[in-house]
């Protein structure tokens, strides 16, 4: 089974910044930053043209890790963001 | 003389005749004036250090013009930016390219060689003191390999956080990318430069796909879509013998139809491939002529037309980058100085590769060549009795103004004079004079064809 690809969850915007991005939930405003690196894999999350290897090909190069490490950063940090309820799951 | 020598001691002020005037200009204090006849008499013989002196109303005008000037930038300073050429392959086949896409190597940059050239560059800024981080992204086409493209925008945007830098990214595509690029172009590039060169028809004869077809349609939605983005959107239009009396047409409808911010104009640099598909450069006058009249109709939408040598900045050593040190990586990790293909710098007998990158080593720049390149800079003898030698200075050093090039301005020089002079005159506020000269193209060449434009040489040629 493929597993499910993380996007954005519905009631979540976010402002592009040079340092990162900052997000919005619609009813509590401002709820996050995300720097960079990590900045980067939301974008790939928030353009919806995320996919794993594509997101640790990208990750593994600003992170300046090998490519199994760069999984593991993702996994947590995707772990972080299910949790604050950043991301929705289809 | 108070300041405004040049390198041989010789006042650096300039005069052209514009209609029954002349233009008086000095420009490394960027002083201008309209001054008749026996003014600019006066003014010559003083300059050449007539023991006569200046009547008493020129004399507030030659302080203004000797006034001590800021001195040129040293060519060497270091790096202005990043140029990352990749991939040199296109997804579209212009009858004019002759960058050869098509049969260009799919040749994909590794970004970890941009990263690392990107981490020297930022160091070189820091210590410089210098804040902003620029990169430019040029091909082929860039959005052929955008998960490189995409890479090293995330990348430098993580390296200016981490070094306290504000990123800076340009790109020059050719508009027909994939709209799921959209969100990233427009959000994460602040210049985005769009090749469109005309009305459909014109621009499906020139910009084809590989299967011959027309783009206008696929790059003009791309358009409209990221004009809600806050990228700043600049259309460049290759201008050709066959749209050259078009170009305020083009300039009208581009500002009806779309949303930008600048319009650039650049003359076709002929080529075997144009020239099959029976396209040539464009009459420098008509081209002159053309921009001048877009100029004064675009500005009434808020959009600036853009002609890079004839650009009211500097005083500069250079309008191309070569010779501002700008570095050009291309996608086997060399760094160039130039982003042509190096068979058109070989056959000019110019060495402008700098060195290279590699993904794990680190980067190599040779400094005697960029020493050489330079100099290169500093040395061209055509431009040494131009008015344009501070601003335009020298157009291309490889196509245009090579080492042991023709002293003698060609098309394109006659192009940036009239032009540059023009805008002086816009500068002055004079609408009405430059309303005449786009109409009137024996005046236009009167200013280009004008010999020798230093105050103290030229004077005796009306
Ligand atoms: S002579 Fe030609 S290349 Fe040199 S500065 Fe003048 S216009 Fe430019």
């Amino acid at each position: 089974m493929t597993p499910p690809i993380p996007r954005p969850a519905a009631d979540l915007s976010w402002i592009v910044e040079t340092r990162g991005a900052t997000l919005i939930q619609r009813r509590h405003g401002a709820v996050a930053s995300i720097p960079y690196p990590y900045a980067g894999l939301w974008a790939l999350l928030a353009d919806g043209r995320y996919t794993r290897d594509r997101a640790r090909d990208m990750m593994s190069v600003l992170l300046q890790t090998p490519p199994q490490e760069a999984e593991k950063e993702i996994r947590r940090a995707l772990a972080t963001w299910r949790k604050a309820g950043f991301l929705q799951v289809e | 003389m108070t300041g405004c020598a040049n390198e041989a001691g010789e006042p650096d002020l300039y005069a052209i005749p514009v209609l029954d005037q002349w233009l008086v200009l000095s420009p490394q204090t960027w002083t201008v004036a309209m001054v008749n006849r026996s003014a600019v008499a006066a003014l010559a013989r003083f300059a050449e250090g007539s023991s006569q002196g200046l009547p008493n109303e020129l004399q507030a005008l030659w302080r203004r013009l000797t006034r001590n000037a800021p001195t040129l930038p040293p060519p060497d300073e270091g790096p202005d930016k990043l140029v990352v050429l990749q991939p040199r392959a296109c997804n579209m086949r212009c009858v004019y390219c002759d960058f050869d896409a098509a049969q260009a190597a799919p040749g994909i940059l590794d970004p970890r060689q941009a990263c690392r050239l990107a981490d020297c560059f930022a160091r070189r800024l820091r210590k410089r003191g210098e804040r902003t981080l620029r990169v430019h992204f040029f091909g082929g086409e860039p959005l052929v390999a955008w998960f490189c493209t995409e890479t090293i925008v995330h990348y430098v945007r993580s390296l200016c956080a981490r070094m306290d830098l504000v990123p800076w990214f340009e790109l020059t595509t050719n508009g027909d990318f994939d709209p799921s690029l959209i969100p990233f172009v427009g959000d994460y590039i602040d210049s985005v430069v769009v090749s469109l060169d005309g009305p459909e028809s014109v621009h499906d004869f020139n910009r084809r796909s590989p299967d011959g077809g027309g783009t206008y349609a696929r790059i003009a939605a791309n358009l409209h879509r990221l004009a809600s983005y806050p990228a700043h959107l600049c259309l460049r239009m290759c201008v050709t013998n066959r749209s050259v009396d078009a170009m305020a047409d083009v300039a009208a409808g581009f500002c009806r139809e779309f949303d930008f911010e600048v319009l650039s104009f650049e003359a076709l640099a002929e080529n075997a491939c144009s020239r099959r598909a029976g396209l040539s450069a464009p009459d420098p006058f008509a081209f002159a002529a053309g921009l001048l009249r877009a100029e004064t109709l675009a500005a009434q939408e808020g959009v600036r037309i853009v002609h890079g040598p004839s650009e009211l900045t500097g005083p500069r050593i250079s309008s191309c980058p070569l010779g501002r040190g700008t570095w050009m990586l291309g996608p086997g990790g060399e760094i160039a100085a130039c982003y042509l293909d190096p068979e058109r710098w070989q056959a000019r007998g110019l060495d402008l590769a700098l060195g290279r990158v590699d993904a794990a080593g680190g980067v190599s720049i040779d400094q005697r060549k960029a020493d050489e390149v330079a100099a290169l800079v500093r040395a061209k003898p055509r431009c040494v009795r131009c008015f344009c030698r501070h601003t335009c200075a020298g157009g291309c050093h490889v196509d245009q103004t090579p080492p042991g090039c023709s002293p003698a301005y060609d098309q394109r020089c006659l192009a940036i004079r009239a032009i540059t002079a023009s805008r002086l005159l816009r500068r002055l506020g004079d609408e009405a004079a430059v309303e005449l000269l786009a109409g009137r193209r024996t005046a236009l060449e009167s200013i280009a064809r004008h010999p020798d434009d230093r105050l103290a040489f030229g004077q005796g040629t009306p």
